[in-house]
């Protein structure tokens, strides 16, 4: 009898009644490139691979390049720091799962000023921020209501680098603009 | 815990109690069920048609909003399925993120967790699912004990999911996969 340590017939097998699973996984793959360009979001650009704060229940975010306007670090104090034309008083993104991805504001370390439709804005980061070229991102297929989901979020999809996966955000989410 | 009624010998029951999983199979008796346990050791089984694949137990990312039974996403090869903790969606258990709470039940989970090594990928046609589970099983019908009677001796919150239990050493309760997963699956608010 098959044990925990003996998977034996449970082995990954094909499976009869719904269909080739390869051209079911097929579908998902084009599902998701295709919600990534109707988004305006190209892998070929890259991404600001942000990382969450250092907590279990933590999540990576990546940011289209094409939105970014610059990277920075936080000084202490309170208030958004400058936009590089010099002005101060820059909106903070407010995204509703900005206190998932955050913590505390304390927590903070980094910004991405964020551009988009005329608008701009910053992004507070709690971890560490790297810049992640196409070649080293793949678009990671998700079941469709997984995917219905993340969109209702604001999240364009899914890349992975390695083995993290990051939740690709519309830049227009960020500022509660549908998209 | 409740005594165990004696081994029955009447033939496997079928129709009402174990078949309807959908409507194009309301009929259909599973050729097999695969069965495992969750962290508290409760035991359940689910349809083997529906078992997609058993992979190592992966890293789950997780996933913003979603309720504590959907710890994170999980990646099955290349593609991301949310991983469903059912102790946790049965309420046998506390979900590890929460932290507090009964230290036994976050340590249980961690260590059962860690014990696994296994998770079966689910996929009703509808909705794919990664869970834990160990103590894997085939149970093949209507040999190998694989005799279903209605669910009495599991938990009352995994009854309410069950078609029937199977007879063995312990119960098993047979989840009813396509009823659990639109209760578990996440939904956009």
């Amino acid at each position: 009898m098959p044990r925990d340590d003996d998977a034996g017939p449970l082995a990954p097998r094909p499976r009869s009644g719904h269909g080739p699973l390869e051209e079911k996984r097929g579908r998902q793959d084009e599902g998701a490139n295709r919600r990534m360009s109707d988004a305006g979001f190209d892998l070929g650009g890259g991404v600001a691979w942000c990382a969450g704060r250092d907590h279990p229940g933590s999540w990576d975010l990546a940011v289209p390049l094409s939105a970014v306007r610059r990277i920075g670090d936080l000084d202490p104090g309170p208030g958004a720091p400058a936009s590089d034309d010099g002005e101060t008083s820059q909106p903070w993104l407010a995204p509703p799962w900005r206190s998932s991805f955050v913590g505390t504001t304390e927590a903070v370390r980094h910004y991405l000023e964020v551009h988009w439709g005329g608008r701009r804005g910053f992004l507070g980061v709690p971890a560490k921020v790297e810049v992640s070229a196409a070649p080293d991102l793949m678009a990671t297929p998700a079941p469709r209501w997984v995917a219905t989901y993340l969109h209702a979020l604001g999240f364009v999809g899914l890349v992975r680098r390695d083995a993290r996966v990051a939740y690709v955000v519309a830049p227009a989410a960020l500022f509660g603009a549908t998209w | 815990m409740p005594s165990r009624p004696p081994p029955s010998s009447d033939p496997p029951v079928s129709g009402a109690l174990i078949g309807p999983e959908g409507e194009g199979d309301r009929h259909r008796t599973p050729a097999a069920w695969v069965a495992f346990d969750l962290a508290d050791g409760t035991r359940v089984a689910v349809d083997a048609q529906f078992v997609r694949q058993v992979i190592p137990v992966a890293p789950a990312t997780p996933l913003p909003g979603a309720p504590a039974h959907v710890p994170g996403l999980v990646l099955v090869g290349a593609v991301a399925v949310p991983e469903l903790d059912l102790g946790v969606f049965f309420g046998l258990a506390r979900a590890a993120r929460d932290g507090g709470g009964d230290d036994r039940d976050a340590e249980r989970t961690a260590d059962h967790r860690r014990a696994h090594r296994r998770m079966l990928v689910l996929d009703d046609g509808r909705f794919e699912v990664a869970t834990c589970g160990t103590r894997l099983e085939l149970r093949h019908a209507p040999s190998g004990g694989a005799r279903a009677r209605p669910p009495q001796l599991v938990p009352s919150s995994v009854a309410r999911y069950a078609m029937g239990e199977l007879d063995g050493d312990r119960p098993v309760a047979i989840l009813n996969l396509r009823v659990l997963l639109e209760g578990a699956r996440i939904r956009a608010s």
